[in-house]
């Protein structure tokens, strides 16, 4: 089967086999290899994009459900050289070691201040719960966050 | 001393955008035309005899390129950094759940998934080994030759059986501690090229890509210079990826296929055949007179490697060699054994055994302080080593050895500390009980002295006018890419952007040694000094040929005659005046300094030392442990980036404190009950308290811009400030890892 979407930001199209995931597609197809396979069974996030305003796992996701909808992934962030908002607070707290988390952390983050742009500390807890770091101590990832958040305030 | 320019700020790591835009590619992230993919058939059994492997009729299967077995290792069918006991794939025998015997690889992974299923292996069950008591038994089977001890220390000092009779208070108790999984994010997976020339290229994520090469060297029975690797970058690795795992197989295949090869494990199949932390049975009979001061400790501990050595060895020594965390105890009886068993693959885990030793004596100290009626930071200021004096080895280390008072002081002074009080009477719900508790540890850096501990930098001034700086070690997330950068561009005078870091490329860096035991940030931010200097006076003899005076200032444009104001040539031009005078490089090596006195423990000479303070609540209806807030004090000498020591503090004590109260890795007649990170649970940002890091910064007169290594001592204090404070809030003393609610409500029914 064919299927149609928009990935970040572009009308696409891709031969694909009804069993796979999007996360296949996005890293064998479409050559994303941003989102990272953790687990394979939703528990650790590392595969986390958008779609259509959501953070999902893509992992989780069944080719034929992304038919129609809007696919966003770290890939997508960066306009014109110049990385996100969420992106750059990464940086700048110093919320990435390892960085095999990150993509998918920074989509969480995104998701929820696409979503909501004020979102509280608690809100902001909830959104990378599912997300596993397991080399920050997820303190600075939590400031990043914040300051994406005042980032964004401040931009409107 | 002028003031540092980038060494002790806040700076953005040097890796910081690819990973940040997803644009850095990890390993099994590549892409290599016409590439196989393998699948590995692991032992159902936790021991056994393989009588025959019969592969005849996967080959014949669709998409089928190569079935391998035991047979197809053209060298030494064994590898392992203590000694090679552990089969690339088994031929004779199985060890654990989870041991490899055949490879299939194919045009696409589900064939070569189909494949593994129609290999068929005769096996002949044997006695499996199940826990290091068994191990000792009279009569066990021998899981290897020799048999089934790979390791029993006794030492001992004075005498601890009268010091008991002397003593005011004595305590004993047993300890337990679990497996661990590292359960980095990335599992394991890369590709193996094969080289025109008959050689292999690796592309795997590892710790220690010389040593992986010489390894190879002997499996392959290629020489090295026919083995190239690349082990960086990888996706985390907490000593996890210390060893070889798939590097053996991914080389075979592709040097047996002639064409390129990737595996890359799912979870269940990384926790099935990755290392796990040495669990840990420890006895500790501790003494004090009625002033606290301590009198004797005595120790027997038993811990099991697993099937294989590995490197569990040194972790048990290491476990020793820390026995007597920071203290002075004139009366000393270490004894311990560590054996083989049919259980998980052990090997190192950040913390290197320390963790669990310190559990025990940390745990014991604060009994004693309140036996004794004692504050917990005063009795341990009293007894802790200070400056000038040996430890209760014998030996002499670093002079920053006042830092171990100087983390205990501050944290004594801490808001934190002087407010526990106030903290504890802020909980209302009386099912709710709050405690506060602290602990200390110390952790020496480097092999130890049993090793030679060695490293080289080289620096290349390229054409463009870029700096290369190059070592080995790698960047598992750590943040040692950042560190060489700011040091070597500290050390040149030039700004970080124009330094390159290679690091992790046999054939393209020199060997500064593995990524492991704290030491990249020492030794080889020392060789990266070293090698700076050289080059500073390589570029002075250019500037008197040039100038006729060696007095020129460096800067990020090149350099110029301070004499003669308008002389100037930049790094282009001096690389290429480098060259012509064949000088491609510079290159220098440092060695890590040694103890005064050796033991077999292999001692260290430089250590960090870290003090925490914990404030949590233990609800007693469930049995839940929830930590509030935290403070740590490390003392690692100079901070050299403020994030990265931040982070490292940050990251250690959470990843213990899963250790302490979350993570559970069970394992039943050799079998893995938990067997991914459904079951696995480790922290997640729900879990963590407010941290904070304050610094101690004593400078290391040893050390690069007087640092230390803080990667694995963040790890460590936490586990028993945790079980401390969980004393101070319900009464209860935790000695059986981890602190999860089914314990704490079973001690709390006691």
């Amino acid at each position: 089967m064919v299927i149609k979407f928009t990935l970040n930001g572009e009308r696409v199209s891709a031969p694909v086999d009804n069993n796979l995931r999007l996360l296949d597609l996005l890293r064998d197809y479409f050559k994303l290899t941003g989102a990272k396979e953790g687990c394979g069974q939703g528990e650790c996030g590392a595969c986390t994009v958008i779609m259509d305003g959501r953070a999902v796992n893509a992992c989780l996701i069944p080719v034929r459900q992304v038919e129609g909808t809007e696919v966003l992934t770290i890939e997508g962030l960066e306009k014109d050289g110049e990385m996100d908002i969420v992106q750059k607070a990464f940086l700048k707290e110093g919320a990435i070691q390892c960085g095999y988390c990150s993509p998918g952390m920074i989509m969480s983050v995104k998701a929820l201040l696409m979503n909501n742009p004020n979102p509280s500390r608690k809100e902001l807890v909830e959104a990378i719960a599912g997300n596993i770091c397991r080399c920050t101590g997820y303190t600075k990832i939590i400031k990043a966050a914040e300051t994406a958040v005042e980032e964004t305030c401040a931009q409107e | 001393m002028a003031e540092n320019k980038w060494i002790g700020k806040k700076i953005t790591r040097y890796d910081g955008r690819e990973k940040a835009t997803g644009a850095l590619k990890y390993m099994a992230d590549l892409e290599f035309p016409d590439a196989l993919a393998g699948k590995i058939l692991r032992s159902p059994y936790a021991h056994a005899l393989v009588k025959g492997v019969e592969i005849a009729e996967a080959e014949g299967m669709l998409g089928v390129v190569a079935v391998l077995t035991a047979k197809d290792v053209p060298g030494l069918n064994g590898f392992g950094i203590e000694g090679p006991d552990q089969p690339v794939l088994c031929g004779e025998r199985v060890r654990f759940i989870g041991d490899p015997v055949a490879v299939v690889f194919a045009e696409d992974l589900e064939s070569a998934e189909n494949a593994v299923e129609k290999i068929k292996v005769d096996y002949e069950i044997l006695p499996a080994i199940l826990t290091p008591e068994a191990a000792l038994e009279e009569g066990a089977i021998k899981i290897h030759e020799e048999g089934n001890i790979l390791r029993h220390h006794k030492s001992s000092n004075g005498d601890v059986e009268a010091a008991f009779k002397e003593a005011a208070v004595v305590v004993e108790n047993t300890y337990t501690t679990p497996y661990e999984e590292h359960a980095y994010i990335e599992t394991e997976g890369g590709f193996g090229l094969p080289l025109e020339d008959g050689g292999v290229e690796l592309y795997y994520p590892a710790q220690y890509c010389f040593r992986d090469r010489m390894q190879l060297s002997a499996v392959l029975a290629l020489p090295q210079e026919k083995i190239r690797i690349n082990s960086n970058p990888l996706g985390g690795a907490f000593g996890g990826k210390d060893d070889m795992l798939l590097q053996p197989i991914l080389a075979l295949g592709a040097i047996k296929t002639g064409r390129p090869v990737k595996i890359h494990l799912s979870r269940e199949e990384s926790f099935m055949a990755s290392t796990k932390r040495l669990p840990f049975k420890l006895t500790m009979k501790t003494a004090a007179d009625k002033n606290g001061k301590f009198l004797a400790h005595k120790v027997f501990g038993i811990s099991e490697a697993g099937p294989f050595a590995g490197i569990s060895g040194a972790v048990f020594n290491y476990a020793f060699e820390n026995a007597f965390c920071v203290y002075k105890f004139p009366n000393t009886d270490l004894e311990g054994i560590c054996v083989f068993t049919n259980n998980s693959v052990t090997g190192a885990f950040r913390g290197f055994g320390n963790n669990q030793m310190t559990f025990g004596t940390e745990s014991q100290v604060d009994q004693i302080a309140e036996a004794l009626g004692m504050d917990p930071i005063k009795i341990r200021r009293l007894n802790c080593v200070k400056g000038g004096e040996r430890y209760s080895h014998g030996h002499k280390v670093n002079e920053s050895v006042i830092g171990i008072d100087k983390c205990l002081e501050t944290m004594e002074n801490s808001d934190m500390w002087k407010q526990r009080e106030d903290f504890k009477s802020q909980t209302v719900e009386p099912w709710i009980k709050r405690g506060v508790g602290i602990a200390i540890s110390q952790h020496g850096g480097g092999l130890g002295n049993l090793l030679d501990d060695t490293a080289t930098a080289q620096i290349e001034v390229l054409s463009s006018g870029i700096i290369n700086v190059k070592v080995s070690n790698e960047e598992m997330g750590q943040g040692s890419l950042t560190t060489f950068w700011l040091i070597a561009a500290e050390t040149l005078g030039v700004a970080p952007e124009m330094i390159e870091i290679s690091s992790g490329q046999t054939h393209n860096a020199p060997d500064s040694g593995p990524a492991t035991a704290s030491r990249s940030t020492f030794i080889a931010g020392n060789a990266i000094i070293k090698t700076a200097e050289a080059l500073k006076d390589e570029l002075k003899v250019l500037g008197k040929e040039l100038w006729g005076t060696d007095e020129i200032n460096i800067n990020s444009q090149g350099i110029y005659c301070v004499t003669c104001k308008t002389n100037f040539i930049s790094w282009t031009e001096i690389s290429a005046a480098l060259s012509k005078k064949g000088i491609d490089s510079v290159s220098r090596t440092v060695a890590m300094p040694e103890t005064d006195i050796k033991i077999d423990l292999g001692l260290h000479f430089i250590h960090t030392y870290v003090s925490q303070i914990v404030d949590l609540e233990v609800n007693t209806l469930t049995g839940e442990v929830t930590l509030i807030q935290t403070e740590i004090f490390p003392e690692a000498g100079r901070v050299i980036n403020r994030l990265g020591y931040e982070g490292q503090s940050e990251g250690g004590s959470v990843m213990s404190m899963g250790y302490t109260i979350m993570e559970n890795f069970k394992i039943k007649d050799g079998k893995a009950m938990t067997r991914n990170l459904q079951t696995y649970l480790v922290p997640t940002a729900a879990d963590i308290p407010e941290i904070k890091v304050t610094p101690v910064e004593l400078v290391e007169k040893e050390g690069p811009f007087g640092a230390k290594g803080l990667g694995e001592p963040a790890s460590i204090p936490i586990t028993p400030a945790i079980t401390n404070a969980i004393y101070d809030a319900a009464g209860i003393r935790i000695k059986d890892l981890p602190a999860s609610p089914e314990r704490v409500l079973m001690e709390l029914c006691k």
